[in-house]
């Protein structure tokens, strides 16, 4: 087997594998790890996408500090063991397990459309523009220049509320 | 994609597959060696140096029965405490492994590896050393990645799930709150590293098309090293760097006397030895990582580098040059932890995020106005 | 090409629908949340996948912004979940039907 094709493999089965371990593992910690398994299984799919800077952006913000707050959380709420879900962890399994033969049943009608549907040549060869950093700070500048501000301002709305959501009620503070 | 996998093993295109398997396999074993001797190498250092400030001889007892008998070098193994050493590591081998009873089995168990992992990933992309074929240069590491400080940065900051698993696993009060304390420092201190290596980045991005990588930073440094042209980012670095590794002064995560041993109380021997070599390990890879940013990786003195023209000689002495100066970091690191008194937390916390984050950002803008011009 | 589009349109496919899956019969909030943040990461693989396809910058900082969005709307629920747990005692969502019989 390549090794292209192995590496692929494997980062599939992380990504997914850790998927699935959110879904079925009980407790919150053990499903927050294995969310930090298919975060690395996606940063690997990247990889292989040629899109090296947002895979170690995806490392640094998404597995490294998203995560983080997670597992604080989660440890600030203490491990439960989750109580029952609507459907038992067998039916789980079936339920993504039939989702997976489906996609692999409807595979060749997809590829078949998007056959027709492309026309735009397609590369994955080396220097592909997904590759190079210095693309993305040039259309975040350029192109996206209105949403990059307004996610500036979206992470201070969104740190703003943070602080005063989860504020400790202090004494003789009348707001909740 | 086939470039992809060659890419891996750096360069020398003509020189056939034999060189470049030798070549990977020896710069493999170079990173592993390199940070796990170091980690061994500093359990002695630090109990020696730690003796000398504070007036006393350190460990110089020991002796294997053997060696110490060797006229001449067994003496100096003994006298130096080299041989306290194998002794350590022997002890960490041998003695029982605790497994206690209310912890999380799982966890327990994966945490160390959790925490070790990481330093010897980013060991992969430190140019230790160049080496020359052909006329064209190439960094000793065993990657050579266009965004490899990006790497390291993103790979250093999944250290910090080793802590949190080791605390959160112990089902003990003292692990978890040291475990909390260390993750909350290091995820806040990241902020400051990666911003003032900015500037850097910027600065490199000027004369190269791959500013973001290791040996491209390491090769700009030809004429002045930038910890003279950059001391700004040099210190936040620094003390950023203090702070990510858990060193005093920012030991608030083990402090020893309220906290019994931070996040691996419940550790005994041989995962214990696992974290010890983790923090450690995590110490040289962070000062490898300072020396290539500022310290000019390999170059002996600021302005010189080693001729191509002496070949493999060269290539040997900038690896032994920055071994010195990863051994220079190390004895600073622990000079610095026997002489500062600790942060409180709350210091730690202020100093992380109202001081240094200003500070760098205000440094980012001063370099920004000043390459403008 | 498209054997290339497909396969990585695969995994971020089936990385949504687990999230979508888990986000319908999860009874606990962070359960919730956090396959709310695989759907997320599985939109994002799908961008990215297209970008990369068709050579097209487009899809990858959208992606960014994705992570972007994400690290907020993460920090934003998991403190309205803290506070939720601090009002109301717990995370599971059978305990919060004060609105329904």
């Amino acid at each position: 087997m390549e090794m292209e094709s192995f590496i692929y493999c494997l980062f599939c089965a992380m990504c997914l594998g850790g998927g699935l371990g959110v879904l079925a593992l009980r407790g919150f910690v053990n499903s927050a790890m294995s969310m930090l398994v298919s975060m690395l299984g996606v940063a690997g799919l990247l990889l292989l996408m040629r899109a090296y800077f947002l895979a170690f952006i995806m490392v640094t913000v998404y597995a490294g500090a998203v995560l983080v707050l997670f597992v604080f959380v989660v440890m600030l709420i203490g491990d439960r063991r989750e109580d029952r879900s609507f459907l038992s962890k067998f039916m789980l399994l079936a339920l993504w397990a039939a989702m997976c033969a489906c996609l692999a049943f409807f595979e060749p009608q997809i590829t078949a459309a998007g056959m027709e549907a492309s026309s735009a040549g397609a590369s994955l060869e080396p220097g592909s523009i997904l590759a190079l950093s210095k693309n993305y700070g040039y259309f975040l500048f350029t192109k996206f220049l209105l949403p990059f501000e307004i996610a500036g301002l979206m992470l201070l709305a969104a740190m703003i509320g943070v602080i005063v959501i989860a504020r400790l009620k202090r004494a003789g503070n009348t707001k909740a | 994609m086939e470039a992809v996998s060659t890419a891996a093993i750096e360069g020398s295109a003509g020189a056939g597959a034999f060189l470049d398997a030798l070549l990977a396999v020896l710069f493999s074993l170079l990173a592993v060696v390199v940070v796990m001797t170091f980690a061994g190498l500093s359990v002695v250092a630090e109990r020696k140096v730690c003796a000398f400030i504070q007036g006393r001889y350190g460990p110089n007892r020991t002796a294997i029965p053997v060696v110490a008998a060797i006229p001449f070098f067994g003496n100096f193994l003994k006298k130096n405490g080299l041989m306290q050493l194998v002794a350590d590591g022997l002890k960490f081998l041998l003695k029982e492994d605790p497994l206690p009873g209310h912890v999380n089995k799982f966890w327990y168990m994966v945490a160390p590896a959790m925490a070790l992992s990481p330093v010897l990933i980013v060991a992969c992309v430190i140019p230790f050393g160049v080496y020359w074929i052909d006329g064209q240069i190439y960094p000793m590491s065993v990657a050579d990645i266009d965004i490899s400080l990006l790497f390291a940065l993103a790979v250093s900051a999944l250290g910090v799930y080793g802590a949190i698993m080791a605390g959160w696993s112990s089902n003990s009060k003292f692990p978890y709150i040291g475990a909390m304390r260390a993750s909350a420092e290091v995820i806040s201190y990241e902020i400051a590293m990666a911003l003032s290596v900015l500037p850097v980045v910027l600065w490199v991005g000027l004369s190269s098309q791959t500013p973001l990588s290791l040996f491209s930073i390491a090769q700009a440094q030809g004429n002045l090293w930038f910890c003279i042209t950059q001391p700004v980012s040099a210190l936040i670095f620094l003390v950023a760097l203090f702070a990510e590794t858990n060193r005093l002064p920012f030991d608030v995560a083990e402090s020893e006397t309220d906290l019994v041993s931070g996040y691996h109380t419940e550790y005994g021997s041989f995962k214990f030895g696992l974290f010890f070599v983790g923090e450690y390990g995590h110490i040289v890879v962070g000062s490898s990582l300072f020396i290539t940013l500022f310290l000019g990786a390999w170059s002996p003195f600021p302005g010189l580098s080693w001729p191509e023209s002496w070949g493999w000689i060269s290539a040997v002495l900038s690896l032994l040059t920055f071994l010195l100066k990863i051994a220079a970091m190390l004895f600073f690191f622990i000079w610095v932890r026997w002489t500062l008194p600790r942060f409180r937390y709350d210091q730690v916390m202020s100093l992380g995020w109202k001081r240094l984050v200003p500070l760098a950002l205000l440094n980012f803008a001063a370099y920004i106005i000043f390459m403008a011009i | 090409m498209n054997e290339i589009l497909n396969q990585f349109l695969f995994p971020a496919l089936a990385l949504f629908l687990t999230g979508l899956i888990g986000a319908m019969f999860k009874r606990n909030l962070i359960g919730i949340f956090m396959c709310i943040e695989l759907m997320l990461c599985g939109a994002m693989l799908a961008f990215v996948a297209f970008s990369s396809v068709y050579n097209n910058m487009d899809g990858g900082v959208f992606a960014f912004f994705i992570m972007t969005i994400a690290a907020a709307e993460v920090a934003v629920g998991l403190a309205i979940i803290t506070r939720l747990h601090r009002v109301v005692g717990t995370v599971s969502t059978r305990e919060m039907n004060d609105l329904g019989d």
